[in-house]
């Protein structure tokens, strides 16, 4: 149960970001975070179907936690959530076509292995 | 100030909020003790600390909207994982938690990793780039 409870976590939060970066890149560059510009952006979001799809599953990952957390301690679930850093690496250079040379594949192994630790 | 820089300066405010959102929502949730139930929620969602860590938490995510749409998810993830680094120190310093030796490799790991992504060209692809891969 608790595993399948990682890979929901990982799926939903992997979704959420591809979503959401992608969303937003759709929508153009937020300048500033003043409340005329934050107004502009909300109003945008409600109809960005992609940020939208990205907050649910934002949310059903936030309630698959709670509920990880409720039969596994932070040690386990914290460091199990690691690997979705190679995964949305991944997904960003295959679907948002980023380009990702090996520098930033060396940070993101570096942070992924770095978040496995943090269990001990 | 240059575009890099803002966004470098966005990532940098995601990180704090982050931070101090976690940092607050944890003290709040320590003071209620173990939440499990539905009305164990309801009373958590009255607690001062519990609110202000929400609150803060929802400024987070508007930030991290703001910054997904001036640089790659590629940067952002990485680089935002300095709040881990972060969290740790004001768990040990300000919470009195206790961090181990492992977990202090684990944090300069990701120290490094937050350096080595940090100082890459935080957008390399266009918007049309991006649309075309998902519509």
């Amino acid at each position: 149960m608790r595993w399948a409870l990682v890979g929901v976590i990982m799926l939903c939060n992997a979704v959420a970001d591809v979503c959401n970066a992608a969303g937003m890149k759709h929508q153009g560059e937020v300048e500033n975070l003043g409340a005329h510009a934050v107004a502009i952006m909300l109003r945008k979001i409600a109809h960005n179907h992609l940020v939208i799809v990205g907050i649910i599953t934002m949310v059903i990952a936030f309630f698959a936690l709670l509920s990880l957390l409720s039969i596994a301690n932070v040690s386990f679930a914290v460091p199990a959530t690691a690997g979705s850093f190679l995964i949305e690496t991944v997904l960003a250079k295959v679907l948002l076509r980023e380009d990702v040379r090996l520098v930033r594949w060396a940070g993101a192994i570096l942070v992924a292995v770095g978040v496995a630790l943090l269990a001990f | 100030m240059s575009a890099v820089t803002k966004t470098r300066l966005l990532a940098l405010l995601a990180v704090c909020l982050n931070v101090a959102g976690n940092a607050t929502l944890g003290a709040g949730m320590r003071e209620m003790g173990a939440t499990f139930s539905a009305a164990g929620y309801e009373r958590a969602f009255t607690h001062v600390l519990v609110v202000a860590g929400i609150a803060i938490l929802a400024l987070w995510f508007l930030t991290q909207l703001a910054l997904f749409s001036r640089a790659d998810l590629s940067f952002v993830l990485p680089v935002t994982s300095f709040a881990y680094v972060l969290l740790a120190i004001v768990a040990h310093f300000f919470l009195d938690e206790e961090v181990s030796p492992l977990r202090w490799v684990g944090i300069s790991l990701i120290f490094v990793g937050v350096l080595i992504v940090g100082a890459t060209k935080p957008k390399t692809v266009s918007t049309a780039g991006r649309l075309e891969s998902l519509e």
